[in-house]
């Protein structure tokens, strides 16, 4: 006990020890005249006042520097957690076929696109947690990023075995929704399935142009009124996009007419990248998307034949697995697509004849109407993105849809004075057609005696 | 954005990139400006992509003996990667210029659109001869676009330049800022008013903010201000300007435009 004491006594602050101020306050508190102890706050204030005139005095800290010490942790341990819990992420077994983006991802870097190798390994891990979620899911694709004013949008996109029934209006198309989509704002975070959109909300789409802000339940205040919040015009993007960007490679994929559906083709072998630097070599994977909302056209019951005749003229349905040859030139340019070679071009010729040239080049497709649409490709392997706003390149000025003509008034009725039974009329109304014809003949006879 | 091209992976943050070829490349090229005009900082400036071909812009920075503010020299170069100086476009036009949207071609002779001019001869006693009428070029849309992305878009972090007493500008030892617009600054001769009170009244040598704030941007919404899951690397992105990002984090920062050199004039229909 005694030991502990000396030691307590001898410890020492900037050369002082304890046992010394102790000292210190005992004489002052004896021979200061104008101290007068009453609590033990006062003998406090005397340790301070000393402790300040020695110069060894140490300020205690404020309640919110003690209360709240985790902020002045490492500020990089929350995300390091994180990445840590998503990097040891390993999934027993998945029966959905994911893309390589890591390897797919370097092919974007050849060609000036694409993201960070860091963050492109975080992006593979997700793909592999997202096939996860649903046993449904039968492939994953990274889609690409929409940039937003507040939070970018970075976009999975999946098909599913077997669709989703959710309760839809009648006249949605239920192809349309064939693509699922799930979204986040931060590569760590969790990732929200987007909902499915209606037909209404589709066609809306068409004629906004609007920058995403960044909250996926903010309401949508545009003309054209669009019903839903932002999760459902990003939604409509992203299919717009999808469905005028996604390219396949020529013959890897055949359509069934009978079916209507898209399979792999049995033999299909990589054309050459010569070949594949031709617009001739690619095609549009999903199908066009009309100007109604649906992929194929709705008969509306209520609608007249001549009236959905029309509509349907000035709608037509597209084939399915289109050349990009045949879409609708940008301006100038001779078709929608700039194609340009990247890396190396060099022509290998192997030793036997019957081998066809080897060629490491890169080739890009850029799409001019949406720009930020890339679709890359090597004599190995394709890959599809978007890095973009969402936007179309607009050539002319924003013209806002003038407003829906304002009901003009109906036509007035011709007033008449009311009748009034105190006055008389000058003019008495006749009841009958009868009537009127006698007072008019009496009228002709009375002017006819008048003239003679 | 320095030529070591460490900070590329701010710029990834939009999907864009220089591959390898370009990297090598352009760091010979720009390195070969400073035989003729020696500079303090030659940067990398951005690229601005065109139909058939790209341009890439390098800048040049001299800050000893400036007054107020260094010299910002601007160098152009296409797929050739041999850069030569920009030149000044014909102020005439500007306005026109501004609402351009076709994308350029990539063709530094192509002609943007025809200018008539009108040469008169009244005082000389020669025959007039017939001088070609000089339209405007694609290098000098391109030379507008540059300077106006970079007076309007240009923005670096408070606290990384101080002004010396001389008025020169010089580099401090950079900490990183928080995610916030006010801790950003215009990287221009300062045009508003109570900035330029500041530098006349010798307050700007002690102050870190003395180039005109970006809070003071009309229409505000036009920065928009994103940092990535780290919180630490945080880029700043102009909405009228799409591809121009400024990106800083705790050890560097800088600026870039990687784009098509298109202004998104419609902006503030857009929200």
């Amino acid at each position: 006990m005694e030991e502990q004491l000396q030691q307590i006594f001898n410890s020492k602050y900037k050369n002082k020890t304890l046992y010394n101020h102790f000292c210190e306050l005992h004489y002052q508190m004896q021979e200061n005249k104008y101290y007068n102890a009453k609590n033990l706050a006062d003998f406090e204030d005397l340790s301070n006042f000393i402790k300040e005139n020695r110069f060894y005095h140490v300020a205690l800290k404020s309640a919110d520097e003690v209360n709240n010490l985790k902020d002045q942790a490492f500020p990089w341990q929350e995300y390091c957690a994180k990445l840590m819990q998503l990097m040891q992420f390993k999934a027993k077994q998945i029966n959905a076929n994911i893309q390589n983006f890591l390897k797919l991802n370097t092919l974007l870097n050849i060609v000036g696109y694409g993201v960070h190798d860091e963050d492109a390994y975080v992006i593979q891990q997700c793909l592999k947690q997202i096939a996860q979620r649903d046993p449904n899911i039968s492939s994953v694709r990274f889609w690409g990023k929409i940039l937003a004013q507040q939070k970018d949008y970075f976009v999975i996109e999946v098909t599913l075995n077997k669709q989703i029934k959710e309760p839809q209006p009648p006249d949605c198309d239920e192809k349309l929704n064939e693509y699922v989509h799930y979204v986040t704002q931060d590569l760590l975070e969790d990732w929200a399935l987007l909902p499915q959109v209606t037909r209404n909300q589709m066609e809306a789409s068409r004629y906004i142009t609007y920058i995403f802000s960044g909250n996926l339940n903010k309401n949508i205040t545009q003309y054209p009124y669009f019903e839903g919040k932002e999760k459902h015009l990003l939604k409509a993007q992203i299919l717009r996009i999808t469905h005028a960007n996604l390219l396949a490679p020529r013959g890897l994929y055949k359509y069934e007419d009978e079916t209507k559906t898209i399979g792999f083709e049995e033999e299909f072998k990589m054309p050459e990248s010569t070949e594949l630097a031709t617009m001739d070599a690619w095609v549009h994977l999903p199908a066009y998307i009309l100007k109604q909302g649906r992929i194929t056209f709705y008969e509306d019951p209520s609608l007249k034949e001549e009236e959905l005749n029309q509509m349907k003229e000035s709608d037509p349905e597209q084939e399915r697995l289109k050349s990009i040859k045949d879409d609708k030139p940008f301006e100038q340019n001779d078709g929608n697509w700039l194609i340009k070679i990247f890396g190396e071009t060099q022509q290998y010729t192997g030793n036997s004849d019957d081998q066809q040239p080897l060629s490491y080049q890169v080739v890009l497709l850029r799409n001019f109407l949406w720009p930020g649409a890339v679709t890359v490709s090597n004599t190995n392997e394709y890959i599809s993105v978007y890095f973009g706003y969402g936007l179309k390149n607009q050539q002319h000025s924003f013209n806002p849809l003038a407003p829906k003509d304002v009901q003009e008034d109906p036509e007035d009725i011709d007033e008449v004075p009311e009748p009034n039974p105190r006055e008389q009329p000058d003019e008495l109304e006749p009841d009958s057609d009868d009537e009127r014809r006698r007072e008019q003949e009496r009228r002709e006879a009375e002017l006819q005696q008048q003239q003679e | 954005m320095d030529i070591s091209f460490n900070d590329l992976k701010f710029i990834q943050q939009i999907g864009q990139t220089l591959n390898m070829e370009e990297r090598i490349k352009l760091k010979l090229a720009i390195l070969k400006i400073q035989e003729h005009y020696t500079f303090d900082e030659v940067l990398f400036w951005g690229r601005v992509e065109g139909v058939e071909k790209d341009y890439y812009i390098a800048m040049g920075i001299q800050y000893k003996g400036q007054y107020e503010f260094p010299l910002k020299k601007f160098y152009w170069s296409s797929n050739n990667y041999h850069f030569a100086e920009l030149p000044k476009y014909n102020e005439e036009y500007a306005s026109r210029a501004d609402n351009l949207r076709e994308p350029f071609t990539g063709q530094h002779e192509h002609i943007v659109f025809k200018t008539e001019e009108e040469i008169n001869f009244e005082d000389s006693l020669d025959i007039p001869a017939q001088l070609p009428a000089k339209h405007f070029s694609e290098l000098e849309r391109l030379s507008y676009v540059v300077q106006q992305v970079e007076f309007n878009c240009a923005s670096i972090p408070v606290g990384s330049y101080r002004l010396t007493p001389t008025h020169e500008l010089i580099r401090k030892a950079f900490k990183g800022v928080k995610a916030e617009l006010k801790n950003y600054q215009h990287f221009r001769v300062p045009t508003r008013k109570d900035k330029q009170d500041l530098i006349a009244r010798d307050e700007a040598l002690y102050r870190e903010d003395f180039l005109d704030s970006l809070v003071d941007d009309t229409p505000n919404q036009q920065w928009s201000l994103q940092a990535d899951s780290t919180q630490r690397n945080i880029t700043l992105r102009n909405l009228i300007w799409p591809g121009y990002v400024t990106y800083n984090n705790d050890y560097t920062f800088g600026y870039a435009y990687f784009g098509d050199g298109i202004k998104n004039s419609d902006f503030e229909f857009l929200l």
